[in-house]
């Protein structure tokens, strides 16, 4: 658990560590040059030792993304031609399966969908001889059952 | 003067041992390995910094600043309670191994 805390506080004070670790071994390489032992390139073994640290995917990660946006500038007519497609691909599907979402997958707003019944085409007259909705809804022993809706 | 590189869970049990003796410069650490192997073992700085990160990053040990023989501002490791119980761990499974191989090889 304190070692994920460690692990997080590398990465927030990456400049700070890393100029310790410069540091560090700056200070090996005066010393080993003074007993005339040959010391590497302290960039790469910096690098190497922040390995330990675990978050060198966020750097290659950064590299990745910096490159992509460079090639992007660098041809504006892909860039336009691929952001269109996507655009357009992804509008299109979210609209169809909105209208299918409401058409179809979107139960009724009423109690009991299932045993809703529609009247097409009849006359007010007769739709309220056929299905005196306000008097169902009055009646106490079917208080849910009809509740008209309208689409 | 022989040099031999050696595997990485080695260098962790001998940085932490060296360190038990109190707190080291990065250099120190390598010298006081290659003075008390007898100059066989040789750390290499390629090898030392990433264990010393992995050292500090598990709590075996904390750094502080410090100044060295050349009078110069420098890192000094110091060994924790954890980084202590972590040596008394690897120094009984290191007896074990050892002692299983030794066996191995007196009676094969």
């Amino acid at each position: 658990m304190n070692e994920i805390f460690r692990r997080l506080r590398y990465l927030l004070h990456r400049r700070r560590f890393d100029r310790e670790l410069a540091n560090d071994m700056e200070f090996h390489r005066e010393m080993a040059v003074r007993e005339g032992v040959r010391f590497g390139s302290t960039l790469r073994l910096r690098e190497e030792a922040r390995d330990a640290w675990g978050w060198t995917w966020i750097d290659r990660l950064c590299q990745d993304v910096r490159y992509a946006a460079r090639k992007l500038r660098k041809s504006p007519g892909f860039t336009l031609a691929a952001v269109l497609m996507l655009a357009i691909g992804i509008g299109v599907n979210v609209a169809a399966f909105g209208f299918f979402d409401l058409m179809v997958l979107r139960p009724l707003p009423v109690d009991d969908p299932v045993h809703s019944c529609d009247f097409i085409d009849v006359p007010c007259s007769v739709m309220r001889t056929l299905c005196p909705i306000r008097k169902w809804r009055s009646s106490a022993n079917t208080p849910q059952r009809f509740q008209p809706y309208w689409l | 003067m022989p040099k031999k590189e050696m595997p990485s869970g080695a260098l962790l049990l001998l940085i932490l041992r060296v360190l038990r003796s109190g707190p080291l410069h990065g250099y120190a650490i390598a010298q006081r390995i290659h003075i008390l192997s007898s100059e066989v073992l040789h750390v290499e700085e390629g090898a030392l910094y990433p264990a010393l990160q992995k050292i500090l990053l598990k709590g075996w040990a904390t750094s502080e600043w410090g100044v060295s023989e050349t009078n110069r501002k420098v890192r000094f490791y110091r060994l924790t309670s954890a980084g202590r119980k972590q040596l008394e761990a690897e120094l009984s499974s290191y007896d074990r191994v050892n002692k299983a191989i030794q066996d191995v090889l007196r009676t094969a």
